[in-house]
């Protein structure tokens, strides 16, 4: 059964293996990695692209022709919710017993 | 600390770095050279400050484990903006490694990734449980609740690996 010493030798022996081939150190201090560069480069485009998209449509907006309408001419678009069945009801006052015009008795 | 002085410093760690390196990156080499650089660009820059509140060593680990898990984010975020598929593993291929250090890396490969992160720290490192916590970031009974269990279960994983073989 292994035991915690055989697991540090273990260890050890991986570390020995691994440490033969470790790059130098100055490659790793001079050499610029790629993938920062490459990231860089897309922000830069992403950013220009949200500029020029974002341009756009301020100008798009700003050529829209401006359409003014006068407060007593406006009508709200859901005016016709209220125009309900009968309406006219609502408008007139009922009259009992009077007899309507244009009829005899 | 002066730029020479601290390139001094890197340069002495730089192998026990890399090591640390392909262990944040599953021994992927390319990977671990990347992140490598990155970190020392970082400190270079003066991104990354040493305040002395731990060794040299523990803070530049923590460097280099936060850049391992900032690249590993923004590949994950490129992949799912730009539709990339997953690059395969490039795991590290030790030409001269024996019978014991595939069983071992096998069996790392099995265990949670802070259990594995303590576990290497305390034993590829030789680093005290307290120097592996500053590094990880986590409290000392945290760290030394991960590193019980990983070397149980790497024990435990690495005797039923010899079982087998031995059956």
């Amino acid at each position: 059964m292994p035991s915690p010493d055989d697991l540090r030798d273990a260890f050890r022996e991986l570390r020995a293996a691994e440490q033969r081939h470790v790059p130098p150190f100055r490659r790793s201090m001079e050499r610029r990695p790629s993938g920062r560069r490459r990231l860089r480069y897309t922000f830069a485009i992403a950013a220009l692209l949200l500029v020029v998209a974002g341009a756009s449509l301020l100008q798009r907006r700003l050529m829209r022709p401006v359409v003014t309408t006068s407060i007593s001419s406006w009508k709200a678009p859901t005016d016709f919710l209220l125009q309900t069945p009968n309406a006219k009801l609502m408008k007139t006052v009922p009259t009992f017993g009077v007899p309507k015009r244009g009829t005899s008795s | 600390m002066e730029r020479a002085e601290l390139e001094s410093t890197l340069e002495t760690l730089h192998p026990a770095s890399f090591g640390w390196a392909l262990s944040c990156c599953r021994r992927d080499r390319q990977e671990a050279d990347e992140v490598l650089q990155m970190s020392y660009l970082k400190i270079i820059e003066g991104k990354a400050r040493f305040d002395g509140r731990s060794s040299f060593k523990t803070w530049l680990f923590a460097v280099i484990r936060r850049t391992a898990l900032e690249r590993f984010r923004w590949q994950r975020v490129r992949r799912i903006v730009f539709l990339e598929t997953s690059p395969p593993a490039r795991p590290d291929q030790i030409l001269e490694s024996s019978e014991r250090t595939e069983r071992l890396l096998r069996a790392l490969d099995a265990i949670s990734r802070r259990q594995r992160e303590v576990v290497e720290l305390v034993f590829y490192h030789d680093m005290t449980i307290e120097e592996a916590a500053q590094s990880l970031g986590i409290s000392i009974g945290s760290a030394r609740v991960h590193y019980e269990r990983s070397k149980r279960r790497l024990l435990a994983i690495l005797q039923e690996e010899e079982r087998i073989a031995f059956a």
